[in-house]
């Protein structure tokens, strides 16, 4: 089959980006029961515990990751079976590109990360939205033909949206554990 | 029945599956296997990792073997099955010889530029051992990320999910008894669509490499995807779309349509692929395919 060259009045220069799209699916991941129990499949119960930090342990915890720290009071479940600690489940935030990132990290008693698990993130764009060169090809344009509006997006083929916040936070969660919670 | 989707943060990226199922655990028990596959898989083969597998053969000196896990090894096989049906066009070798065109790659003792062989130079010797015949630079993340995805999507079928999808940042593979539609956007608003194309099975990876460029001495600016053959680097403003029967073999011919769009017209046929190549040239997009796809403009 032969190629064929074809010439659009496009919007402008862009990396394309494939996905699926369908209207049927809702963007849910999992509650957080659903998550503790895919991350620790074991556990018997979750006893929640709620932690407010005060400004000493915040600094020692902020020195110590290097990750600054938002909120001072946060949620952890100690996961238990037989009443032998299994480990710790916490649910965290960060700032993605432009919204927040909700996840669960699952930390072992000894301290290692079990499991990381996304709750919520709705952030659909790319990564390249929030570079600079990037919007400003778009300044001025309008939304014209062929291009065409969906919702609910799923699957986005060609992004490449960085976990780099995600680690961050997880860095900042097992010296917490180390500090408050071992 | 909703589906049930999950992400969690792997490969450097957001890895999403989405599945259906009547039996939400079971869904939940399939698709943590089908997680920590691609961390198995991305422990094994990390260029930037010095305790993967990877890593290890990266080290070997010339005539030295080294055992490797089944995962590596069959991905080195189908590395060693795309380099020789794209007659040298994707050869994960390149990895060295980036460094020599401004591009940074690799981690201490092995971010040092030396002669390196090509893929010529590995040996897959069986009994899961390989050797290697000159000093090596391989860099899998051209084709793990496929390959990866490809375990994932094993793990799903095998525990009998019918309609699912694993997307790892970009590179995915689905299976659903009807169609589904796959769209061809513009990454400037998330909610931009330019085309759709039906799939019921299969894989689609993209390929650009807009935010990894630098100018070259002609002052053409240029992407990390090298032309093994003709040692250029590629041409920014330019994205390779490829749908294939695995999600392996799409991501790797998405290079090899970047390296030579002519050349890579029968290799992906041959493969029995198809390709969508996206170019702008001032407010123009030039969209170039093969037969198979439709592109509406």
């Amino acid at each position: 089959m032969k190629a064929q060259w074809l010439m659009t009045p496009a919007v402008i220069v862009a990396s394309p980006i494939l996905m699926f799209s369908s209207a049927a699916y809702a963007q849910q991941y999992l509650s957080v029961e659903e998550a503790q129990k895919a991350l620790f499949p074991e556990a018997k119960t979750f006893g929640l515990k709620e932690v407010s930090m005060d400004d000493a342990a915040k600094k020692i915890i902020e020195d110590k990751s290097g990750v600054r720290v938002r909120e001072p009071q946060f949620k952890a479940w100690r996961a238990e079976s037989g009443g032998k600690t299994l480990g710790w489940f916490f649910v965290d935030k960060v700032i993605g590109k432009h919204e927040f990132i909700t996840y669960a990290c699952a930390i072992n008693a000894d301290g290692s990360v079990r499991g990381i698990e996304v709750l919520d993130y709705r952030e659909t764009y790319g990564g390249e939205v929030a570079h600079p060169k990037w919007r400003e090809q778009f300044e001025h344009k309008t939304l014209a033909d062929p291009f065409k509006l969906g919702k609910d997006i799923k699957n986005i083929s060609g992004g490449t949206l960085s976990c780099k916040n995600i680690t961050n936070g997880v860095k900042r969660l097992l010296v917490t554990y180390e500090t408050l919670l071992k | 029945m909703n589906p049930l989707i999950r992400s969690r943060p792997l490969l450097g990226t957001f890895v999403e599956i989405w599945g259906v199922s009547d039996d939400r655990a079971g869904l939940i028990w399939a698709m943590n296997e089908a997680f920590d596959r691609i961390g198995h898989v991305q422990r094994l083969a990390s260029y930037h990792d010095r305790d993967s597998e990877l890593s290890a053969i990266n080290r070997l000196r010339p005539g030295e073997r080294v055992k490797i896990d089944p995962l590596t090894y069959d991905l080195l096989q189908g590395v060693d099955r795309l380099y020789r049906e794209s007659g040298g066009l994707f050869d994960p070798t390149s990895a060295g010889r980036l460094l020599r065109h401004g591009f940074h790659s690799g981690v201490g003792e092995l971010n040092v530029e030396v002669p390196y062989g090509t893929w010529e130079a590995i040996e897959l010797c069986g009994e899961l051992t390989v050797r290697v015949h000159e000093p090596l630079r391989i860099d899998l993340s051209g084709i793990a990320k496929g390959y990866a995805v490809d375990c994932a999507f094993d793990v799903m079928a095998r525990r009998g999910i019918e309609t699912f999808c694993v997307n790892a940042g970009g590179d995915l593979r689905l299976r659903s008894p009807g169609a589904l539609p796959v769209a061809l956007r513009h990454p400037l608003f998330p909610t931009l669509t330019a085309e759709t194309i039906e799939l019921s099975e299969g894989a689609v990876a993209t390929s650009a490499g807009y935010f990894n460029t630098i100018i070259d001495e002609a002052g053409e600016k240029r992407i990390p995807l090298y032309n093994p053959l003709t040692h250029r680097t590629g041409i920014a403003l330019r994205s390779a779309t490829v749908i294939a029967s695995e999600c392996m073999i799409a991501d790797a011919l998405t290079k090899v349509v970047h390296a030579d769009p002519d050349r890579a017209e029968t290799i992906v046929r041959n493969l029995g692929a198809r390709y969508v190549l996206l170019s702008g040239e001032g407010n123009d997009v030039q969209t170039r395919c093969s037969g198979g796809i439709r592109i509406a403009m």
